[in-house]
């Protein structure tokens, strides 16, 4: 058996206010509560009976008023996957920002690390070219 | 459920809704109920006024629970309504409305009302007893004379009836 009530928010309390058979009545009733600024807050609990496992089950259908808008802020959506790519790709003057630093750091360990190489190369040489005249010397 | 018609939500006016105005018969008198209702205190019957609500009255039906909490007494019914009863209704309780009847349809929740205390809409089919199939969609509301303890139900209902082929 299903049910849809509507619940108000008054005195600091929810509060059942009718209850319909039919999903469209009851969130259609719910709107025009909510557009009449009569409650804080106004919502459409749906409620299924079953009969097998005698179990309720209840879900909000429907969501109007500044108590409810006020919760979601409170509690809002958890944060969507960023999407691939680097920060300056996903747009934003912060992104953007993050970006930049980012590409600035890269581009001064690359410089570090072609001045070590050159460093071994020069040494290398140098190491080569000192046991080859060494012996001359010697 | 279907959806009742337009023509259907009328019965026994015979007169168009000025335009805007809601159409269906249980969310017109939910919000009359509501306008008698200040404060989440319960409306009394005192308030009613049927000149003001032509265009359903004829399809409400008052119940008396003073007395009667376990099996209220039919006070007043309106003329379109008492069409679908083959009995006249007045002074009778809602134990004997007959089955198969939008009567019967319509009182079969009363107690949910008087246990909750709020309005409760319910609406669904049933078989008329020459097997003809009928949609209906009906309302109960509680009233009370000091605004707390339910003394009576203010109630509307109406149907069609759908040939099936």
């Amino acid at each position: 058996m299903r049910a849809f009530e509507i619940h108000t928010f008054t005195g600091g309390k929810w509060k059942i206010d009718s209850v319909f058979d039919d999903r469209e009545l009851a969130v259609f009733e719910a709107q025009r509560i909510d557009e009449s600024s009569r409650y804080a807050g106004v919502r459409v609990v749906e409620e299924n009976f079953d009969e097998d496992t005698q179990k309720t089950t209840a879900k909000t259908i429907f969501r109007g008023g500044r108590v409810e808008n006020d919760a979601n802020r409170r509690h809002p959506l958890p944060p969507k996957k960023r999407a691939p790519g680097t920060a300056a790709q996903r747009g934003g003057a912060a992104g953007r920002a993050r970006g930049a630093k980012h590409a600035r750091k890269s581009e001064k360990s690359n410089t570090a690390l072609v001045i070590m190489l050159t460093v071994i190369l020069v040494g290398g040489l140098a190491a080569l070219a000192a046991l080859h005249f060494l012996p001359r010397f010697v | 459920m279907d959806s009742l018609t337009d023509a259907t939500e009328r019965p026994g006016t015979g007169e168009e809704l000025p335009k805007g105005m809601e159409r269906r018969l249980v969310l017109r008198l939910l919000s009359y109920w509501r306008g008698l209702s200040e404060d989440g205190v319960l409306p009394s019957f005192a308030a009613i006024d049927p000149s003001a609500m032509k265009d359903m009255w004829e399809s409400c039906f008052v119940l008396d629970a003073v007395g009667h909490e376990a099996d209220p007494v039919f006070r007043t019914v309106g003329a379109a309504f008492a069409e679908h009863s083959p009995i006249d209704l007045i002074d009778r309780r809602v134990s004997e409305a007959r089955a198969n009847t939008l009567v019967h349809a319509s009182v079969s929740y009363i107690h949910e009302v008087i246990c909750k205390g709020v309005p409760i809409s319910r609406g669904g089919e049933f078989y008329k007893a020459d097997g003809v199939k009928v949609l209906y969609r009906s309302i109960v509301l509680p009233m009370s004379d000091d605004g707390e303890t339910i003394s009576g139900l203010l109630c509307a209902a109406n149907c069609r009836e759908v040939t099936e082929g």
